[in-house]
């Protein structure tokens, strides 16, 4: 002890020199850890990995509550944007239906250009379960008279049978009390488009008198002949769904589905021209 | 003079509404046929003349919007008043029983005779479709329609009877 006392000066400076040696001599020579190094080394890594592990997860966990707020925040602002989109959406989806009901609507008097016609509204419909029948509200003022045509933009809907002034009182293609001159647009063979109560309530109608050995088949499409007084030749009607033979053998009953939806009418257009009656 | 203004704007409000409203609830293509449910409470109320002036009247409106022959709406509607009217006497109002029978056998013959006359004019129905389609349905609901049209046609006779009361006994 008196040894390191009374030499502390000369140790201390041995000590420093030895040191610098050591660093001159050692740099860069290191590779492997030594003994030393590896006995520290493996005893303070694993608590330095504890350590940092445990504020690693502080750490996620205060971020995440910060970030929470702001996920929030952009989740309302995001459901606001799809809120007023869809809106849109909604918007532009009932301008295209009326563009494209309109749009009909025009190319049924371009189809039926050579006819001059009107548009009218369905006011009212008869009460009674029996017949299809209904009113409409245009009259004589308007041009109208008895006997004129009503169209819709896939075809035939029915005809007046009775004007007012302001109004009109029209009958259905599936009524029982109408009945058509019609013709098969793909072998014009001619028939009769009657309305049969039993068949009205599907909204399905007949037509009779056709040859036994007329050519008419499912899916046909057809038209009014030129035969008829009232309608105007070429108007649709509808399309053949079932074919049968009458029970005489010698002409044949289609059923008929009407290509107009006649339980959900809209507008109608009234064709004003009388059809004319021969050409 | 009141009675018949009151009785023509309820048969009118009642065309009308049969014609727009209840179309939309129809059941398998049948309604309730109100102007008849009119026809009866009306007639059940107030006797056999009142009654058939009622159908009479009814039944004009009805021929001028939707039939197709002048008339026949209102011979039916004068008839079915008449013979309801008969059974004024002896009716206690405050009961639905009556008018809803009536009703309902008043609709079944109805359309039976609409059937008929459509087999005048040349239209051939088959009456077992027609009966079990139509006609037994279209009673059945309108059955079920009576309470609230008699109740309406009841509280406004009685509105009106009370009325005419009070006029008579100032003198």
């Amino acid at each position: 002890m008196e040894f390191f006392r009374t030499y502390k000066k000369q140790i201390y400076r041995l000590l420093v020199i030895i040191l610098v040696l050591l660093a001159f001599v050692t740099v860069g020579k290191k590779t492997n850890a030594t003994i030393f190094d590896n006995a520290i080394g493996v005893v303070v890594t694993p608590v330095q990995d504890a350590v940092s592990s445990i504020t690693g997860w502080f750490g996620k966990a205060v971020s995440s509550v910060r970030n929470e707020t702001d996920l929030r925040k952009e989740n309302e602002e995001l459901k606001a944007t799809i809120a007023l989109l869809t809106q849109d959406i909604d918007r532009l989806s009932l301008y295209e239906d009326e563009n494209k009901r309109l749009t009909e609507l025009l190319e049924i008097k371009q189809k039926y250009a050579d006819y001059t016609s009107t548009a009218a509204n369905i006011t009212a419909k008869d009460p009674g379960s029996f017949y299809d029948s209904f009113v409409i509200d245009k009259g004589t003022s308007d041009g109208l008279s008895a006997n004129m045509a009503l169209t819709s933009a896939n075809g035939l809907v029915g005809h007046i049978y009775e004007t007012g002034l302001t109004y009109s009182k029209a009958v259905s293609i599936i009524d029982s009390r109408s009945s058509v001159s019609a013709k098969n647009l793909r072998s014009l063979d001619i028939g009769i488009v009657k309305g049969d109560y039993s068949l009205m309530a599907n909204g399905l109608c007949k037509m009779e008198y056709i040859d036994a050995d007329a050519d008419i088949v499912v899916g046909d499409e057809i038209v009014t002949s030129h035969l008829s007084d009232i309608y105007p030749e070429g108007l649709t009607i509808g399309f053949v769904k079932e074919v049968y033979t009458d029970t005489n053998g010698l002409t044949k009953y289609a059923v008929i589905e009407p290509a107009v939806d006649l339980k959900h009418l809209d507008t109608l257009l009234v064709i004003l021209e009388e059809a004319e009656v021969d050409k | 003079m009141r009675r018949i203004i009151v009785t023509g704007l309820l048969i009118i409000i009642n065309i009308v509404i049969q014609s727009t409203l209840l179309q939309h609830i129809a059941i398998r293509g049948v309604i309730p046929n109100t102007a008849v449910i009119m026809i009866v409470s009306f007639a059940l109320l107030r006797g056999s003349v009142s009654g058939a002036a009622t159908g009479f009247f009814a039944g004009l409106l009805c021929d001028i919007l939707f039939g197709n022959t002048f008339g026949f709406y209102a011979l039916l509607g004068t008839v079915t008043g008449w013979i309801c009217g008969s059974f004024n006497t002896n009716f206690y109002r405050e009961n639905y029983f009556l008018p809803a029978v009536l009703s309902c056998a008043s609709v079944f013959l109805y359309d039976c005779a609409i059937y008929l006359f459509g087999i005048v004019q040349g239209i051939s129905f088959s009456y077992i479709s027609l009966l079990f389609n139509i006609i037994l349905p279209e009673a059945v609901y309108t059955a079920v329609f009576v309470i609230p049209v008699y109740r309406i046609v009841f509280a406004a006779n009685e509105q009106l009877e009370s009325r005419e009361r009070r006029n008579r006994r100032l003198f």
